[in-house]
């Protein structure tokens, strides 16, 4: 696979959210509004690549065995530094909308489904291209189910008001409505995926190396 | 070698190395992170005390409740302020800033710390402006530095030595019950210095 398809591959075809369904906890806690959807994507994304470089750099060190131990000490200590880093230089407005979500990432599945997946397999380079690809299609993701749950609940899209007469739908702002907001998009992006293999005479499969037979996290399948 | 002291000597070796690094950069990054975290106290401090302030000086904490006395260009007492804190919130330590006039009364609230969930926890931390895209794009928006929060703003104008009670956020519970936690230390410390006698006269 060419760099450029390994970066692209998370945006889209594996987005982590719409299509792995990896890190549900975060996308449903704090896409209540776009902005929010915003900083946990950019921040998520940040770890994501650099721990994705991390955990490759030092791939051949680590005995297979005790792998997953590993990848958590690298991930952990990844985010603490970049809190503290954070904290001290960064400009406080920065700190003040991201710095929230840093506690959030240590347990995100998707950075340690990656590490696993990915960087514990290949190059420096491709592993920090696939970071920074899963975590754009993370951003993009929470983005759209963010700015969704946003504007039905209050009219307004990044805190900012489009419609004053808005009769909003209170449940979306909750978690609850998360699961209908996500339910729905869902539906409808593997419907959209159905109807274009019924056009041609197919019936529509998940892709072989996105099955669980072929993944190689919980090894089920082996 | 067998391989349990193989995995033990990896497994060892990378969280020594972790723990180095957390160390050194806790080290370098101690000093400017406080004299940060001072800094954004200070610019929140303005916003809790009234407008007639022109300094602000800093009086001695009592039980983590650190106090400050604001003072007029006439060097009048204004109003006090106290930082306090609550270990109760969903992430771990919550740090309130609140505006006090001399007898007690609440001015204003200010959640200056916290860890909670963004979008469920922050929903009684923050204070959040919402602008109309139309008056944006048109260039008349109006920025307001001290934006209202509905939990927050229903601690104001109660009086301190008497205890405060806020109706939690459904949703927000925990957070909610944090931040009253905060101020009643505040209350506590409050009642502590006056009764013990131990304040300062400006």
């Amino acid at each position: 696979m060419s760099l450029f398809n390994i970066f692209k591959n998370g945006i889209w075809r594996e987005n982590p959210v719409l299509v792995l369904l990896l890190g549900m906890c975060p996308t449903l806690a704090v896409t209540s509004s776009a902005k929010n959807a915003l900083g946990m994507g950019l921040a998520t994304s940040f770890v994501l690549a650099g721990s994705n470089f991390v955990v490759s750099c030092c791939r051949k060190f680590i005995p297979d065995q005790v792998r997953i131990p590993c990848y958590i000490v690298i991930i952990a200590t990844f985010v603490t530094i970049v809190e503290q880093l954070m904290q001290a230089y960064a400009p406080p407005e920065l700190n003040q909308t991201l710095g929230i979500f840093i506690p959030l990432i240590v347990v995100n599945c998707i950075v340690l489904g990656r590490a696993e997946a990915f960087a514990s397999k290949n190059g420096a380079l491709a592993s920090l291209l696939d970071g920074l690809g899963m975590g754009l299609g993370f951003t993009l993701a929470l983005l759209i189910l963010g700015g969704l749950r946003e504007f039905i609940a209050d009219g307004s899209l990044f805190e900012l008001q489009i419609f004053t007469n808005w009769q909003g739908i209170y449940l979306l702002k909750t978690a609850t409505g998360a699961f209908f907001a996500l339910a729905f998009i869902l539906a409808v992006m593997n419907q959209r995926k159905i109807n274009r293999c019924r056009k041609e005479g197919l019936t529509y499969e998940a892709p072989p190396e996105l099955s669980c037979r072929s993944c190689n996290i919980c090894k089920l399948g082996k | 070698m067998p391989d349990i002291v193989k995995f033990c000597l990896s497994l060892g070796l990378i969280c020594a190395i972790s723990g180095g690094g957390m160390a050194f950069v806790n080290q370098i990054t101690s000093k400017p992170r406080a004299e940060a975290q001072i800094e954004q106290r200070n610019n929140l401090l303005k916003l809790v005390l009234p407008p007639e302030t022109s300094q602000c000086q800093e009086l001695e904490s009592l039980e983590k409740v650190q106090f400050f006395a604001a003072k007029n260009e006439n060097d009048q007492l204004v109003a006090y302020a106290a930082e306090g804190s609550s270990r109760q919130g969903f992430g771990g330590e919550l740090k309130v800033l609140v505006g006090l006039s001399p007898e007690g009364r609440i001015l204003a609230v200010l959640v200056s710390q916290h860890s909670e969930t963004p979008g469920i926890g922050t929903e009684v931390c923050e204070r959040k402006q919402k602008q109309s895209l139309w008056k944006v794009l048109a260039g008349k928006a109006e920025s307001d530095p001290f934006p209202a929060n509905a939990f927050l703003d229903s601690f104001a104008a109660q009086l301190l030595p008497q205890g405060v009670k806020a109706d939690a956020v459904s949703g927000a519970t925990l957070s909610s019950k944090a931040v009253q936690d905060a101020v009643n230390s505040v209350a506590k410390a409050w009642r502590e210095k006056f009764a013990a006698g131990i304040t300062e006269e400006p």
